[in-house]
Protein backbone atom coordinates (compact mmCIF):
# COMPACT_ATOMS: atom_id res chain seq x y z
CA UNK A 1 0.00 0.00 0.00
CA UNK A 2 1.55 3.11 -0.91
CA UNK A 3 0.71 4.62 2.44
CA UNK A 4 3.09 2.28 4.40
CA UNK A 5 5.41 2.91 1.90
CA UNK A 6 5.87 6.92 2.03
CA UNK A 7 6.42 5.61 5.87
CA UNK A 8 8.47 3.06 5.74
CA UNK A 9 10.51 5.79 3.47
CA UNK A 10 10.65 8.23 5.98
CA UNK A 11 11.91 5.70 8.79
CA UNK A 12 14.42 4.49 6.52
CA UNK A 13 15.72 7.89 6.02
CA UNK A 14 15.77 8.37 9.88
CA UNK A 15 17.46 4.71 10.24
CA UNK A 16 14.89 3.52 11.71
CA UNK A 17 12.76 -0.03 10.98
CA UNK A 18 9.02 -0.40 10.17
CA UNK A 19 7.61 -2.38 12.53
CA UNK A 20 3.23 -2.19 11.95
CA UNK A 21 0.77 -2.49 14.39
CA UNK A 22 -2.86 -3.46 13.91
CA UNK A 23 -5.16 -0.62 13.32
CA UNK A 24 -8.47 -1.36 14.59
CA UNK A 25 -6.73 -2.62 18.02
CA UNK A 26 -4.87 0.63 18.83
CA UNK A 27 -5.31 2.94 16.26
CA UNK A 28 -2.18 3.43 15.08
CA UNK A 29 -0.63 1.97 11.82
CA UNK A 30 3.11 2.38 13.65
CA UNK A 31 4.46 2.37 17.14
CA UNK A 32 8.19 3.23 17.97
CA UNK A 33 10.24 3.26 21.19
CA UNK A 34 13.22 5.67 20.29
CA UNK A 35 15.92 6.85 22.30
CA UNK A 36 15.80 10.95 22.40
CA UNK A 37 18.97 11.45 20.04
CA UNK A 38 16.48 9.68 17.26
CA UNK A 39 13.67 12.37 17.82
CA UNK A 40 14.93 14.92 15.57
CA UNK A 41 16.02 13.02 12.60
CA UNK A 42 13.34 11.21 12.29
CA UNK A 43 11.41 14.45 12.80
CA UNK A 44 13.01 16.11 9.96
CA UNK A 45 12.70 13.23 7.78
CA UNK A 46 8.35 13.18 8.61
CA UNK A 47 8.34 16.53 7.76
CA UNK A 48 9.84 16.59 4.50
CA UNK A 49 7.39 13.79 3.52
CA UNK A 50 4.31 15.58 4.31
CA UNK A 51 3.45 14.49 7.89
CA UNK A 52 2.14 16.54 10.80
CA UNK A 53 2.35 16.43 14.33
CA UNK A 54 -0.60 15.19 16.01
CA UNK A 55 0.43 15.86 19.67
CA UNK A 56 3.42 16.17 21.60
CA UNK A 57 2.80 14.91 25.45
CA UNK A 58 4.23 12.59 28.00
CA UNK A 59 3.37 9.80 30.73
CA UNK A 60 4.42 9.70 33.95
CA UNK A 61 5.18 6.16 34.99
CA UNK A 62 6.01 6.56 38.95
CA UNK A 63 6.73 2.90 39.96
CA UNK A 64 9.57 2.74 36.87
CA UNK A 65 10.97 6.02 37.75
CA UNK A 66 11.07 7.47 34.12
CA UNK A 67 8.60 9.86 31.91
CA UNK A 68 7.66 8.65 29.01
CA UNK A 69 7.69 11.42 25.96
CA UNK A 70 4.85 10.81 23.59
CA UNK A 71 4.90 12.07 19.93
CA UNK A 72 2.01 11.66 17.59
CA UNK A 73 2.75 11.77 13.75
CA UNK A 74 -0.21 11.49 11.13
CA UNK A 75 -0.57 12.58 7.31
CA UNK A 76 -3.02 14.81 5.62
CA UNK A 77 -3.33 12.25 2.67
CA UNK A 78 -3.02 8.43 3.76
CA UNK A 79 -4.16 7.23 7.06
CA UNK A 80 -0.67 6.94 8.85
CA UNK A 81 -0.48 7.41 12.26
CA UNK A 82 2.60 6.99 14.11
CA UNK A 83 3.27 6.91 17.50
CA UNK A 84 6.68 7.18 18.68
CA UNK A 85 7.63 6.61 22.93
CA UNK A 86 10.79 8.25 24.39
CA UNK A 87 11.71 7.17 27.82
CA UNK A 88 13.53 9.63 29.84
CA UNK A 89 14.55 8.92 33.19
CA UNK A 90 12.95 10.89 36.08
CA UNK A 91 15.17 12.42 37.86
CA UNK A 92 16.40 15.03 34.97
CA UNK A 93 14.17 14.54 32.01
CA UNK A 94 15.11 16.45 29.41
CA UNK A 95 14.26 15.91 25.30
CA UNK A 96 15.12 17.33 22.44
CA UNK A 97 12.63 20.10 21.09
CA UNK A 98 11.13 19.63 17.50
CA UNK A 99 9.89 23.17 17.74
CA UNK A 100 12.23 24.25 14.97
CA UNK A 101 10.93 21.41 12.37
CA UNK A 102 7.13 21.84 13.51
CA UNK A 103 5.99 25.26 15.06
CA UNK A 104 2.66 23.74 15.91
CA UNK A 105 4.77 21.58 18.18
CA UNK A 106 5.90 24.40 20.43
CA UNK A 107 2.74 25.09 22.14
CA UNK A 108 2.68 21.15 23.05
CA UNK A 109 5.88 21.30 24.55
CA UNK A 110 5.17 24.38 26.50
CA UNK A 111 2.38 22.57 28.15
CA UNK A 112 4.18 19.07 28.75
CA UNK A 113 7.17 21.28 29.83
CA UNK A 114 5.20 23.10 32.56
CA UNK A 115 2.63 19.76 33.88
CA UNK A 116 5.42 17.53 34.09
CA UNK A 117 8.59 19.80 34.39
CA UNK A 118 10.17 18.08 31.40
CA UNK A 119 12.97 20.55 29.78
CA UNK A 120 12.40 20.58 25.60
CA UNK A 121 16.00 21.58 24.44
CA UNK A 122 16.54 24.63 22.62
CA UNK A 123 12.56 25.31 22.50
CA UNK A 124 11.95 28.18 20.58
CA UNK A 125 9.64 29.26 23.20
CA UNK A 126 9.86 27.89 26.85
CA UNK A 127 7.20 30.10 28.71
CA UNK A 128 4.27 28.53 30.59
CA UNK A 129 1.56 28.13 28.55
CA UNK A 130 -1.69 27.79 30.98
CA UNK A 131 0.41 28.31 34.36
CA UNK A 132 0.74 31.44 35.67
CA UNK A 133 4.66 32.59 34.88
CA UNK A 134 6.12 32.16 38.54
CA UNK A 135 4.41 28.52 39.30
CA UNK A 136 7.03 26.38 40.35
CA UNK A 137 5.17 23.04 40.40
CA UNK A 138 4.12 20.21 37.97
CA UNK A 139 0.27 19.16 38.26
CA UNK A 140 0.19 16.40 36.15
CA UNK A 141 2.80 14.44 37.83
CA UNK A 142 1.56 11.23 39.82
CA UNK A 143 3.00 12.38 43.03
CA UNK A 144 1.12 15.98 42.61
CA UNK A 145 -0.94 16.50 45.41
CA UNK A 146 -2.00 19.88 45.51
CA UNK A 147 -0.57 23.15 45.84
CA UNK A 148 -0.65 23.39 49.79
CA UNK B 1 -26.21 99.50 14.77
CA UNK B 2 -27.12 102.76 12.70
CA UNK B 3 -25.05 104.55 10.52
CA UNK B 4 -23.26 107.13 11.85
CA UNK B 5 -20.83 109.54 10.59
CA UNK B 6 -17.33 108.58 11.98
CA UNK B 7 -16.68 111.29 14.48
CA UNK B 8 -12.80 112.84 14.89
CA UNK B 9 -12.06 113.31 18.15
CA UNK B 10 -9.22 115.44 18.55
CA UNK B 11 -6.18 114.87 21.27
CA UNK B 12 -8.37 117.41 23.77
CA UNK B 13 -11.47 115.06 23.54
CA UNK B 14 -9.43 112.28 24.59
CA UNK B 15 -11.26 112.22 27.87
CA UNK B 16 -14.46 111.80 26.71
CA UNK B 17 -16.82 109.18 27.33
CA UNK B 18 -16.81 106.40 25.68
CA UNK B 19 -19.45 105.55 22.94
CA UNK B 20 -22.81 104.57 25.49
CA UNK B 21 -24.23 101.92 22.59
CA UNK B 22 -20.35 100.40 22.38
CA UNK B 23 -20.80 100.40 25.86
CA UNK B 24 -23.63 98.64 26.00
CA UNK B 25 -22.69 96.00 23.17
CA UNK B 26 -19.84 94.94 25.31
CA UNK B 27 -21.31 94.54 28.19
CA UNK B 28 -24.65 92.20 26.38
CA UNK B 29 -21.06 90.58 24.56
CA UNK B 30 -19.26 89.74 27.67
CA UNK B 31 -22.51 88.47 29.37
CA UNK B 32 -23.03 86.28 26.34
CA UNK B 33 -19.08 84.99 26.96
CA UNK B 34 -19.19 84.26 30.36
CA UNK B 35 -22.57 82.30 29.74
CA UNK B 36 -20.87 80.29 27.11
CA UNK B 37 -17.55 79.89 29.48
CA UNK B 38 -20.25 78.84 32.51
CA UNK B 39 -21.63 76.42 29.81
CA UNK B 40 -18.74 74.37 29.07
CA UNK B 41 -17.52 74.43 32.73
CA UNK B 42 -20.58 73.32 34.39
CA UNK B 43 -21.10 69.88 33.72
CA UNK B 44 -16.96 69.43 34.80
CA UNK B 45 -18.21 70.65 37.76
CA UNK B 46 -20.87 68.94 38.57
CA UNK B 47 -19.23 65.83 37.44
CA UNK B 48 -16.47 66.35 40.06
CA UNK B 49 -19.15 67.00 42.50
CA UNK B 50 -21.98 64.52 42.55
CA UNK B 51 -20.20 61.63 40.47
CA UNK B 52 -18.79 58.90 42.69
CA UNK B 53 -15.20 58.10 41.44
CA UNK B 54 -12.45 55.29 41.40
CA UNK B 55 -9.30 55.80 43.15
CA UNK B 56 -6.60 53.24 42.31
CA UNK B 57 -3.12 53.31 40.19
CA UNK B 58 -4.56 51.49 37.38
CA UNK B 59 -7.56 54.10 36.89
CA UNK B 60 -5.56 55.92 33.89
CA UNK B 61 -3.66 53.07 32.10
CA UNK B 62 -3.91 52.04 28.92
CA UNK B 63 -6.59 49.71 28.35
CA UNK B 64 -4.91 46.45 26.17
CA UNK B 65 -7.62 44.16 26.78
CA UNK B 66 -6.39 43.72 30.53
CA UNK B 67 -2.86 43.28 29.87
CA UNK B 68 0.25 45.81 30.37
CA UNK B 69 0.96 48.02 27.17
CA UNK B 70 3.88 48.28 26.28
CA UNK B 71 5.73 50.71 23.21
CA UNK B 72 5.00 54.24 22.24
CA UNK B 73 1.43 55.33 21.60
CA UNK B 74 3.16 57.00 18.50
CA UNK B 75 2.97 53.36 16.86
CA UNK B 76 -0.58 54.20 15.87
CA UNK B 77 -0.77 56.09 12.22
CA UNK B 78 -3.10 57.37 10.14
CA UNK B 79 -3.25 57.96 5.88
CA UNK B 80 -1.26 61.31 5.12
CA UNK B 81 -4.61 61.65 2.50
CA UNK B 82 -6.29 63.13 5.41
CA UNK B 83 -4.57 66.58 4.50
CA UNK B 84 -6.65 67.45 1.94
CA UNK B 85 -9.30 67.98 4.78
CA UNK B 86 -7.04 69.82 6.86
CA UNK B 87 -6.66 72.25 2.92
CA UNK B 88 -10.35 72.54 2.98
CA UNK B 89 -10.77 73.59 6.47
CA UNK B 90 -7.83 76.30 5.99
CA UNK B 91 -9.41 77.70 2.83
CA UNK B 92 -12.55 77.92 4.34
CA UNK B 93 -11.47 79.42 7.44
CA UNK B 94 -9.47 82.45 6.17
CA UNK B 95 -11.72 82.98 3.55
CA UNK B 96 -14.48 83.72 6.53
CA UNK B 97 -12.14 85.37 8.57
CA UNK B 98 -11.51 87.83 5.77
CA UNK B 99 -14.67 88.74 4.64
CA UNK B 100 -15.72 89.74 8.28
CA UNK B 101 -14.44 92.49 7.66
CA UNK B 102 -15.54 93.91 4.72
CA UNK B 103 -19.23 92.62 5.26
CA UNK B 104 -18.74 94.96 8.45
CA UNK B 105 -18.23 98.00 6.01
CA UNK B 106 -19.73 96.42 2.89
CA UNK B 107 -22.88 98.79 3.26
CA UNK B 108 -20.56 102.23 4.24
CA UNK B 109 -20.13 101.95 -0.14
CA UNK B 110 -16.69 100.28 -1.36
CA UNK B 111 -18.23 101.09 -4.69
CA UNK B 112 -17.30 99.10 -7.95
CA UNK B 113 -13.40 98.80 -6.94
CA UNK B 114 -14.32 97.55 -3.87
CA UNK B 115 -16.68 94.72 -4.81
CA UNK B 116 -14.07 93.47 -7.41
CA UNK B 117 -11.37 93.29 -5.05
CA UNK B 118 -13.43 91.64 -2.96
CA UNK B 119 -14.23 89.28 -6.00
CA UNK B 120 -10.54 88.46 -6.43
CA UNK B 121 -9.97 87.13 -3.52
CA UNK B 122 -12.83 85.05 -3.23
CA UNK B 123 -11.36 83.80 -7.00
CA UNK B 124 -8.31 82.87 -5.54
CA UNK B 125 -9.41 81.01 -2.62
CA UNK B 126 -11.44 78.96 -4.43
CA UNK B 127 -8.60 77.94 -6.83
CA UNK B 128 -8.32 75.71 -3.51
CA UNK B 129 -11.70 74.17 -4.04
CA UNK B 130 -10.88 73.54 -7.39
CA UNK B 131 -7.63 71.84 -6.63
CA UNK B 132 -9.49 69.41 -4.15
CA UNK B 133 -11.78 69.14 -6.69
CA UNK B 134 -9.57 67.38 -9.13
CA UNK B 135 -8.28 65.52 -6.04
CA UNK B 136 -11.95 64.04 -5.72
CA UNK B 137 -12.54 64.62 -2.33
CA UNK B 138 -16.16 65.95 -3.22
CA UNK B 139 -17.10 61.81 -3.89
CA UNK B 140 -17.36 59.98 -1.39
CA UNK B 141 -16.51 56.29 -3.01
CA UNK B 142 -17.95 53.31 -1.34
CA UNK B 143 -15.21 51.58 -0.76
CA UNK B 144 -12.15 52.92 1.53
CA UNK B 145 -10.48 55.88 0.50
CA UNK B 146 -7.81 55.15 -1.81
CA UNK B 147 -4.21 56.48 -1.73
CA UNK B 148 -4.14 58.46 -4.74
CA UNK C 1 -22.47 52.39 43.89
CA UNK C 2 -20.17 49.70 43.88
CA UNK C 3 -17.66 48.57 46.52
CA UNK C 4 -14.02 48.36 46.49
CA UNK C 5 -12.01 50.76 45.05
CA UNK C 6 -14.85 53.33 44.61
CA UNK C 7 -15.29 56.79 46.91
CA UNK C 8 -18.66 58.45 47.12
CA UNK C 9 -19.38 61.49 45.72
CA UNK C 10 -18.72 65.17 47.42
CA UNK C 11 -22.14 66.21 47.62
CA UNK C 12 -24.95 64.42 48.37
CA UNK C 13 -28.47 65.35 46.72
CA UNK C 14 -30.95 62.55 47.95
CA UNK C 15 -33.58 63.29 45.34
CA UNK C 16 -31.21 63.59 42.93
CA UNK C 17 -29.43 60.19 43.49
CA UNK C 18 -32.50 58.68 43.37
CA UNK C 19 -33.02 60.19 40.13
CA UNK C 20 -29.26 58.97 39.50
CA UNK C 21 -29.82 55.86 40.44
CA UNK C 22 -32.94 55.07 38.75
CA UNK C 23 -30.83 56.03 34.97
CA UNK C 24 -28.65 54.10 35.86
CA UNK C 25 -30.22 51.06 36.78
CA UNK C 26 -32.05 51.30 33.84
CA UNK C 27 -29.13 51.74 31.19
CA UNK C 28 -26.50 48.99 32.96
CA UNK C 29 -23.97 48.76 29.92
CA UNK C 30 -21.97 45.41 31.09
CA UNK C 31 -18.15 44.23 30.06
CA UNK C 32 -18.14 41.59 27.87
CA UNK C 33 -15.98 39.18 30.02
CA UNK C 34 -17.11 35.62 28.82
CA UNK C 35 -14.23 33.22 30.29
CA UNK C 36 -16.02 29.94 29.96
CA UNK C 37 -18.76 28.04 29.17
CA UNK C 38 -21.27 30.75 30.89
CA UNK C 39 -20.45 33.32 27.84
CA UNK C 40 -22.44 31.07 26.08
CA UNK C 41 -25.08 31.34 28.68
CA UNK C 42 -24.54 35.48 28.62
CA UNK C 43 -24.79 35.70 24.88
CA UNK C 44 -27.98 33.98 24.95
CA UNK C 45 -29.15 35.80 27.22
CA UNK C 46 -28.15 39.23 25.04
CA UNK C 47 -30.04 36.96 21.91
CA UNK C 48 -33.36 37.76 20.73
CA UNK C 49 -34.87 34.90 22.94
CA UNK C 50 -34.26 36.03 26.56
CA UNK C 51 -33.42 39.88 25.37
CA UNK C 52 -31.73 42.04 28.13
CA UNK C 53 -31.91 44.97 25.97
CA UNK C 54 -35.36 45.44 27.04
CA UNK C 55 -33.65 46.49 30.53
CA UNK C 56 -31.31 48.67 28.83
CA UNK C 57 -28.42 46.04 29.64
CA UNK C 58 -28.32 44.85 25.71
CA UNK C 59 -25.11 46.74 24.80
CA UNK C 60 -21.92 45.05 25.55
CA UNK C 61 -19.30 47.34 25.91
CA UNK C 62 -15.77 45.61 24.53
CA UNK C 63 -13.81 48.37 26.66
CA UNK C 64 -13.83 49.02 30.24
CA UNK C 65 -14.16 52.59 30.07
CA UNK C 66 -17.35 52.50 28.89
CA UNK C 67 -19.12 49.55 31.29
CA UNK C 68 -20.97 49.57 34.36
CA UNK C 69 -21.64 46.17 35.50
CA UNK C 70 -19.03 43.40 34.56
CA UNK C 71 -20.53 40.31 34.81
CA UNK C 72 -17.52 37.27 35.22
CA UNK C 73 -18.61 34.56 33.27
CA UNK C 74 -16.55 31.37 33.50
CA UNK C 75 -13.56 30.36 35.35
CA UNK C 76 -10.89 32.26 36.70
CA UNK C 77 -8.12 30.96 36.26
CA UNK C 78 -4.50 31.95 38.69
CA UNK C 79 -3.20 33.31 35.22
CA UNK C 80 -6.32 35.32 34.18
CA UNK C 81 -6.73 36.78 37.38
CA UNK C 82 -4.37 39.85 36.72
CA UNK C 83 -6.25 40.57 34.04
CA UNK C 84 -9.97 40.69 35.72
CA UNK C 85 -8.18 43.16 38.81
CA UNK C 86 -6.61 45.05 36.04
CA UNK C 87 -10.12 45.56 34.14
CA UNK C 88 -12.42 46.21 37.48
CA UNK C 89 -9.76 48.82 37.93
CA UNK C 90 -10.14 50.34 34.34
CA UNK C 91 -13.93 50.64 35.12
CA UNK C 92 -14.87 54.25 35.94
CA UNK C 93 -17.38 54.51 39.16
CA UNK C 94 -20.59 53.64 39.73
CA UNK C 95 -19.29 50.06 38.62
CA UNK C 96 -20.81 46.73 40.01
CA UNK C 97 -19.91 42.99 39.30
CA UNK C 98 -22.26 40.13 38.56
CA UNK C 99 -20.93 36.90 39.51
CA UNK C 100 -21.88 34.37 36.63
CA UNK C 101 -21.87 30.48 37.09
CA UNK C 102 -20.67 28.60 40.05
CA UNK C 103 -16.91 28.65 38.44
CA UNK C 104 -17.44 32.27 39.59
CA UNK C 105 -19.40 32.13 42.55
CA UNK C 106 -16.67 29.50 44.52
CA UNK C 107 -14.72 27.73 41.89
CA UNK C 108 -17.23 25.11 41.16
CA UNK C 109 -16.51 22.12 40.13
CA UNK C 110 -12.92 22.65 40.24
CA UNK C 111 -12.95 23.95 44.20
CA UNK C 112 -10.39 20.15 45.36
CA UNK C 113 -7.72 19.71 47.10
CA UNK C 114 -5.20 19.13 44.39
CA UNK C 115 -6.97 22.20 42.12
CA UNK C 116 -3.81 24.06 41.40
CA UNK C 117 -5.24 26.74 39.07
CA UNK C 118 -8.36 27.92 39.38
CA UNK C 119 -9.10 31.01 41.97
CA UNK C 120 -12.18 29.94 43.78
CA UNK C 121 -14.22 32.27 43.85
CA UNK C 122 -14.18 36.01 41.56
CA UNK C 123 -14.92 37.23 45.31
CA UNK C 124 -11.80 36.71 46.47
CA UNK C 125 -10.40 39.38 43.88
CA UNK C 126 -12.70 42.05 43.21
CA UNK C 127 -16.06 42.61 45.51
CA UNK C 128 -18.73 41.12 43.95
CA UNK C 129 -23.05 42.58 43.85
CA UNK C 130 -25.16 39.78 42.99
CA UNK C 131 -23.79 35.94 42.33
CA UNK C 132 -25.76 33.72 40.02
CA UNK C 133 -25.41 29.68 41.03
CA UNK C 134 -25.54 27.14 38.25
CA UNK C 135 -23.69 25.45 36.01
CA UNK C 136 -24.36 26.92 33.63
CA UNK C 137 -26.80 29.22 34.94
CA UNK C 138 -30.35 29.32 32.65
CA UNK C 139 -30.60 33.10 30.42
CA UNK C 140 -33.17 33.70 32.54
CA UNK C 141 -31.39 33.47 35.88
CA UNK C 142 -28.67 36.30 34.49
CA UNK C 143 -32.05 38.61 32.93
CA UNK C 144 -33.24 38.13 36.99
CA UNK C 145 -29.48 38.69 38.05
CA UNK C 146 -29.91 42.14 36.46
CA UNK C 147 -33.33 42.86 37.77
CA UNK C 148 -31.40 41.86 41.37
CA UNK C 149 -29.23 44.58 40.42
CA UNK C 150 -31.71 46.87 39.49
CA UNK C 151 -33.32 46.27 42.97
CA UNK C 152 -30.66 46.91 44.74
CA UNK C 153 -30.17 50.38 42.96
CA UNK C 154 -33.58 51.66 43.38
CA UNK C 155 -34.97 49.91 46.01
CA UNK C 156 -37.89 49.03 44.05
CA UNK C 157 -38.18 45.77 41.89
CA UNK C 158 -39.03 45.75 38.39
CA UNK C 159 -42.08 42.50 38.08
CA UNK C 160 -42.59 42.04 41.72
CA UNK C 161 -45.24 39.76 41.02
CA UNK C 162 -43.42 37.01 37.88
CA UNK C 163 -46.64 35.46 36.14
CA UNK C 164 -48.38 32.58 37.06
CA UNK C 165 -46.79 29.94 35.06
CA UNK C 166 -50.17 27.67 33.99
CA UNK C 167 -49.38 24.21 34.87
CA UNK C 168 -50.81 21.34 33.76
CA UNK C 169 -52.00 19.36 36.78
Amino acid sequence: MQGSNRLEKALAEAGIEYRPTEFPNTGLHCSLSLGPDLVRPLATALRSNGFFIETVTAVDLLQENRFEGIYLFNHYDDPLRLLVRVPVERSRPVLPSIGGIFPGAVWHERETAEMFGITFQDCPDSRNLLLPEDADYHPLRKDFTGRS
Amino acid sequence: MTDRPVHHTGYHQLAAQPDPELVADGFVLSIFLLLGIIFALAPLVACRLLAPRSRNPQIGTIYECGMVAFGQATSARFGVFYYLYALIFIVFEVDVLYLFPIARIYRQGVGLAGFLEMLIFVCILFMAIVYAWKKGVWIWEREALSLR
Amino acid sequence: MGTGSTLPPVVHFGCLEQIFNLARANSLWPLTFGLACCAIEMMSAAGPRFDLDRFGAGVFRATPRQADVMIVAGTVTAKMAPTVVRLYNQMPAPKWVIAMGNCAISGGPFKLDFNYNVIEGVERLIPVDVHVPGCPPRPEALVEAFLKLEEKLTSDRRFPHPPEIPRRS
